[in-house]
């Protein structure tokens, strides 16, 4: 009697532990990348969370006429940026002032938007939603209104273990859907196995990348994370100045945040502004475009000289930074019921 | 060895803003600064972080993770109490107004730091240490409004104030002289502060000076 007692114990104990182990998410850093910024134990990964967050992702209750998602301005097939708009669009139709940014190891993001006003992946959501050109919304009505639906509250409980939803655990479990954006498995990082080869073109283009380029747009993240000027041109439509404005200090004129170029391919229009349709002009503003300014990053006062074939190279070798395996990803996508 | 200090006490905490050394009727009286001038006050709210408390000088009681958002008029209208798991005598406590660097940092909390309180920056990361609003005819604003949200917490615009403050046993109740306050503010020409910075970090350490023992 005692010893089926025991066991019938045992049995509960390792069904709760195995439903522990099979709700637990385990994030996977790609071999010879940095560790991550973000301090998971503070937010430990769930498959429960992971799926609430990608609920909300993709749910327009979070804007305030339940129009606009945040996939509306980062759809997947993009990078998740929002295609073919130089300035991303929200409710009612109102332009914002940037171009929405390609989402993507954001687990490495030391801080958030292009002059980095957020610090911290947990409330960056927060901006868009409140922002009154993107959502035009307030946390504390999303979770009102998060909190009337049963479907909700039955998903709150199941990833937080209380339906009574709050704007942390809202924020917490979108975090975690945006920490599985993990694009780490483009033709570079095969070739950086050893499980593929560039051809000739890619190979001279990464050469040239490293020679030109990889001081701000560093490996294996294609980003240094830092705050640079690279000489655009001041729309004065916009008059935007960037880390300046979050910073205070004008030494930051002008400077936005290195935007990571993997799946550069797919993530046009470019620049804060989307001011550049293509990565042709891109490659022809760094040559011919760049403007002098007290800000200016060093590296890009005494120009960058190519030749046409030496651009064709260098757009070779961004190519290969195409992650498909990211871009087509089902865990990502649309949640299906 | 305190074993004669083994216990628990509650503490209780209140905030009260006032006017002319009276409390602040936050719905609809109007006061005055000047003879000419009126001024109404609708909104008040602030965090209390850190609280300690000393006796003779030394710390006696650290409260653990010790955030308080205080809401005139609001859930807790200014006031909370402290379940302290030891007993102990105080003379003074001191806490900070406002939210520390590192909180700011730590990304999204609960509890009274859950950002659907109100007291959270959206488009620029960072805590809103204190609010207050209200009308004065001193204001040429839409509808003659004024707004301070004072908060920052980086080096530069930090707004985080420490208050140490002498009190005598039993409940503590805290005045802060918002007519004092709004007599050192030029209304006219400083009437909105919503971004961390200068302005509103000097703001926060004048308004953090004027906690003082009240006597209801």
């Amino acid at each position: 009697m005692r010893k089926a007692g025991v066991i019938s114990f045992l049995v509960v104990i390792i069904g709760l532990l195995s439903f522990k182990a099979k709700n637990r998410y385990e994030f996977a850093v790609p071999e010879g990348w940095p560790r991550p910024e973000y301090n998971f134990k503070k937010n430990p990964l769930s498959e429960k969370k992971i799926a609430l967050g990608r609920q909300l992702f993709y749910d327009p209750i979070l804007s305030k006429d339940s129009t606009i998602s945040c996939n509306s301005c980062h759809l997947q097939y993009t990078a998740f940026t929002h295609i073919d708009h130089p300035l991303s669009h929200g409710i009612a139709g109102r332009i914002g002032t940037r171009n929405s940014p390609a989402l993507m190891n954001l687990a490495w993001g030391k801080s958030f938007m292009w002059d980095g006003a957020v610090n911290h992946l947990d409330v960056q959501a927060l901006a868009p939603i409140s922002n009154t050109l993107e959502m035009d919304e307030d946390i504390a009505n999303v979770v009102h209104k998060l909190q009337r639906s049963a479907a909700y509250r039955k998903q709150f409980y199941e990833a937080f273990g209380d339906s009574v939803v709050t704007g942390e655990h809202v924020l917490k479990s979108i975090s975690q859907f945006m920490l599985t954006l993990v694009s780490a498995n483009s033709k570079y990082d095969r070739v950086k196995r050893g499980a593929d080869t560039f051809n000739s073109r890619e190979a001279n283009g990464y050469k040239l990348f490293k020679q030109h380029c990889a001081e701000c747009h560093t490996e294996p993240l294609f980003t240094n994370q830092k705050f640079e000027n690279n000489g655009l041109p001041v729309d004065t439509s916009l008059n935007d100045i960037g880390h300046m404005k979050i910073s205070h200090n004008a030494a930051d004129s002008l400077k936005f945040k290195v935007p990571t170029l993997r799946n550069i391919e797919f993530s046009a229009p470019y620049m804060h502004d989307g001011r550049f349709k293509n990565l042709s002009q891109v490659i022809n503003y760094y040559i011919m475009g760049v403007q002098q300014s007290p800000t200016l990053n060093p590296l890009l006062r005494k120009g960058i000289y190519l030749t046409s074939n030496e651009k064709v190279e260098i757009i070779a070798f961004l190519l290969t930074l195409s992650d498909k395996e990211f871009l087509f990803n089902p865990a990502l996508g649309f949640p299906k019921k | 060895m305190q074993l004669f200090a083994q216990g628990r006490q509650e503490i209780a905490f209140k905030i009260v803003p006032t006017f002319n050394a009276r409390p602040v009727d936050f719905e609809h009286t109007y006061y005055h600064l000047t003879q000419s001038d009126s001024v109404m006050l609708d909104v008040f709210k602030c965090y209390i972080s850190n609280l300690v408390f000393y006796s003779a000088g030394r710390a006696v009681y650290t409260e653990p993770n010790s955030f308080h958002l205080l809401e005139a008029g609001g859930a807790n209208n200014m006031q909370f109490s402290i379940a302290a798991g030891s007993r102990f005598s105080y003379d003074e406590v001191g806490f900070d107004l406002g939210i520390d660097s590192t909180t700011n940092v730590s990304g999204t909390l609960g509890g009274d730091l859950d950002p659907t309180k109100g007291m959270y920056w959206s488009w620029q990361s960072g805590y809103i240490n204190l609010k207050l609003e209200g009308k004065s005819n001193l204001c040429k604003t839409r509808n003659h409004e004024f707004q301070f949200h004072l908060g920052g917490y980086s080096n530069e615009t930090k707004a985080i104030a420490p208050v140490r403050v002498k009190v005598t046993a039993g409940p503590i109740v805290l005045g802060i002289a918002l007519d004092k306050f709004l007599s050192n503010v030029d209304l006219a020409t400083n009437n909105s502060i919503m971004i961390p910075g200068a302005a509103a970090a000097s703001l926060a350490h004048k308004i953090a000076q004027l906690i003082e023992p009240y006597k209801e």
